[in-house]
C-alpha cells in the first residue's frame, strides 16, 4: 500500500466522521420492530470509501468507526461483537468486489454483507450468553438485514451514479 | 485502480443476471434460519414457567404457578409483585462497577413475558418477548437472559460451551 498523501488522509478523515456521525445519529432512534436491527447508514460511506479509494481504505474507515462508535457510544463492551460482525461482513463484501468485478452488483453485494453482519452478530451473542436459544432471532435479523443492505446499496449505487465524474476526480 | 471502480458501478446495469446466486445465498440462509427456529425452539406449551440467568448462571425462576425462586448469586437482586395472573419483575444488576435496572411483565396464565423497561445502552431488549413464537430475552450489556423453563424431561438442542 502506498503512502497516504495529505489529501487522502484528509477525504478518509471526513469519511470516517461522516460514518461515526451516521452511526451515533441512529443510535440515538429508539429501536424499532426487531431487537438490534439498524438500517445501518454507517456502511455506506465505508462502502464508498472501498469502492472509490480500495480495500485497505475501505477497511481503515469501517475499523476506526467501530472503534469510535464503542467509544463514543458508550458502550465498549459491544466491541466484542460489533467488531467480528464489522470484519467478517466487509471481508466477504471486498473479497467478492475484488473476485467478481463487474460481474455482481454493488446492490446485491450490500444486502449479502448486512445478513451476514447480523448472523455474525446473532451467533456472538449466542457465544457470549452461551445459549442457543436466541437463535429464534435470526429469521428477523436476516430479513432486516437483507432490507439494511437493500437501503444501503441503493444509497451508494444512487451517490456513485449521480455524483459527476469530474467531482470523483477531485478525490485523487 | 478505484477511480475505474467509479466509472465501473457507473457504466453498469443496476441488476446483472450474476446477482441471483447472492439472493439465493441470502434466501437459503433465511430458509434456514426458519428450519432452524422450528427445530430448536422448546415448545412454549411444555415450559414450566421461566429462567433468568445473569453471566451464564442461573439467578432465579419463576413457574407459571407463582412461585418464584431465588439462587444465591452475587450483583443480582430481585423485587417481585405477583397476583394470581401476572407478576412484575424488577431486577437489579452490577456490572462492570455499574447499576442498572430491568423490569420483567410476566403475564402467568398466557404464559409471555415482556420486557417492560430497562436502562441498558441501545435498550434492544424493550423489544422482546417470550411467546408468540420467540422464546427467549437477552439484554447482552446487563449480562441478562431470560428464557423458558423446561421440565425435567426436557432435553436441550444444544448449548454452546
Amino acid at each position: 500500500m502506498k503512502a497516504f498523501s495529505p489529501k487522502k488522509i484528509a477525504v478518509l478523515g471526513v469519511l470516517t466522521t461522516l460514518s461515526l456521525l451516521a452511526f451515533l445519529l441512529e443510535s440515538l432512534l429508539p429501536p424499532i420492530f426487531v431487537p438490534g436491527a439498524k438500517a445501518g447508514l454507517s456502511n455506506l460511506f465505508s462502502t464508498l470509501t472501498l469502492v472509490a479509494y480500495g480495500v485497505p481504505e475501505g477497511f481503515l474507515v469501517l475499523t476506526v468507526r467501530i472503534l469510535l462508535g464503542a467509544v463514543f457510544g458508550g458502550n465498549i463492551g459491544a466491541l466484542i461483537y460489533s467488531l467480528p460482525a464489522g470484519l467478517l461482513s466487509f471481508t466477504v463484501f471486498a473479497l467478492l468486489w475484488v473476485w467478481k468485478k463487474g460481474k455482481v452488483s454493488l446492490f446485491s453485494l450490500c444486502i449479502l454483507s448486512a445478513v451476514i453482519h447480523n448472523a455474525v452478530q446473532l451467533f456472538a451473542h449466542c457465544l457470549i450468553v452461551s445459549t442457543l436459544s436466541l437463535l429464534s432471532y435470526a429469521p428477523a435479523l436476516i430479513l432486516c438485514g437483507a432490507v439494511a443492505g437493500a437501503i444501503v446499496g441503493a444509497l451508494a449505487e444512487t451517490a456513485i451514479r449521480y455524483i459527476p465524474s469530474a467531482q470523483w476526480d477531485k478525490l485523487y | 485502480m478505484s477511480r475505474r471502480d467509479i466509472d465501473l458501478v457507473k457504466g453498469s446495469p443496476r441488476f446483472r443476471l450474476s446477482d441471483l446466486w447472492i439472493y439465493a445465498v441470502v434466501l437459503c440462509l433465511l430458509l434456514v434460519s426458519f428450519a432452524g427456529l422450528w427445530l430448536l425452539s422448546p415448545n412454549a406449551t411444555q415450559a414450566t414457567g421461566i429462567e433468568i440467568t445473569f453471566c451464564g448462571k442461573r439467578a432465579a425462576t419463576l413457574e407459571w404457578t407463582g412461585r418464584f425462586t431465588e439462587y444465591p448469586s452475587e450483583r443480582i437482586s430481585f423485587a417481585v409483585e405477583s397476583t394470581a395472573e401476572s407478576a412484575v419483575i424488577r431486577i437489579t444488576v452490577e456490572v462492570d462497577g455499574t447499576v442498572g435496572h430491568n423490569e420483567l411483565q410476566v403475564d402467568l396464565s398466557a404464559h409471555t413475558v415482556a420486557m417492560e423497561s430497562a436502562d441498558c445502552t441501545g435498550r434492544d431488549c424493550t423489544l422482546m418477548k417470550i411467546g408468540n413464537g420467540s422464546d427467549s430475552i437477552l439484554c447482552l450489556p446487563h449480562r441478562l437472559v431470560v428464557s423458558l423453563l423446561q421440565g425435567e424431561n426436557w432435553i436441550p438442542d444444544g448449548v454452546i460451551l
